[in-house]
């Protein structure tokens, strides 16, 4: 079940009005990280169900934080959630081929983002129960 | 707000809409920091940091704006985005007078279109 969510966004707006949507429309309880750095250390003892990982990001970057993080036995297995404003095709590409499970097209609505988030949840759960 | 909303909408709602009103205060200070970016470039054209600095705010402000439901902001963000893309990919090292002189006409017209923003207006 999808509970804990690691949300990571450097923009200190965003975070907050994310981690409102994620807490009060979505139910889940909710960790914020405002740099890779941050995740890294915060990841490893929040031990989320999900991480929500923002690309462009000042110092790591998204793709720089997905692969230190897949180098922990305790987050190697996370699914990790892009979010990014490059969403053309050959970006969502290079994201899927470093390990993204899915990407959240920004700008997004608020409101919507936690069924976004379940739907994505159902995909992952029903590739585990394909693979089992 | 929609009459169909449930409670929790409504109060949801209140929560974004103080939220937005926070976000619209903090423009001004984006403004200025990118004001910054674009004198620096002027004073040292071939400054790579600045031009990066000045590409993610631009683009940190069509993430996030747009979220916010400042439709208008972001589409501008991103056509600004883009045409920093096409500086920047085009000439590796320098932004050329014309360049800076687009960079200037477009932090004009997004401090208009910020100013005269009726809904932002409205929720203060």
């Amino acid at each position: 079940m999808l509970n804990k969510i690691l949300l990571v966004e450097d923009d200190i707006h965003l975070q907050f009005l994310t981690r409102i949507a994620l807490e009060n429309v979505g139910g889940f309880t909710v960790k914020t990280c405002s740099s890779g750095n941050e995740a890294i250390q915060e990841a490893r003892t929040f031990l989320p169900d999900l991480i929500l990982l923002d690309v462009m990001m000042p110092g790591m970057d998204g793709p720089n934080t997905l692969r230190v993080l897949g180098q922990f036995p305790e987050t190697e297995n996370t699914p990790i959630v892009f979010m990014s404003a490059k969403v053309q095709k050959h970006e969502v590409e290079f994201y899927r081929s470093i390990g993204a499970i899915d990407v959240i097209s920004k700008p997004f609505d608020p409101l919507t983002l936690p069924n976004s988030i379940r739907e994505i949840w159902g995909r992952i759960q029903s590739g585990r129960a394909r693979k089992a | 707000m929609n009459s169909k909303d449930t409670p929790c909408e409504v109060e949801m709602k209140k929560i974004v809409s103080k939220l937005r009103y926070k976000y619209y205060c903090s423009f001004p200070e984006k403004l200025e920091a990118i004001s910054k970016e674009i004198q620096r470039l002027k004073e040292n054209p071939e400054d790579r940091k600045a031009i990066e600095r000045l590409y993610a705010m631009v683009h940190k402000m069509y993430g996030t704006s747009g979220s916010f439901g400042f439709d208008q902001i972001a589409g501008f963000c991103g056509d600004w985005e883009t045409k920093l893309n096409e500086l920047t990919s085009e000439l590796k090292t320098t932004i050329p007078a014309s360049g800076l002189d687009q960079m200037y006409r477009y932090l004009s017209s997004l401090r208009k279109l910020i100013e005269a923003d009726p809904v932002s207006i409205s929720e203060s």
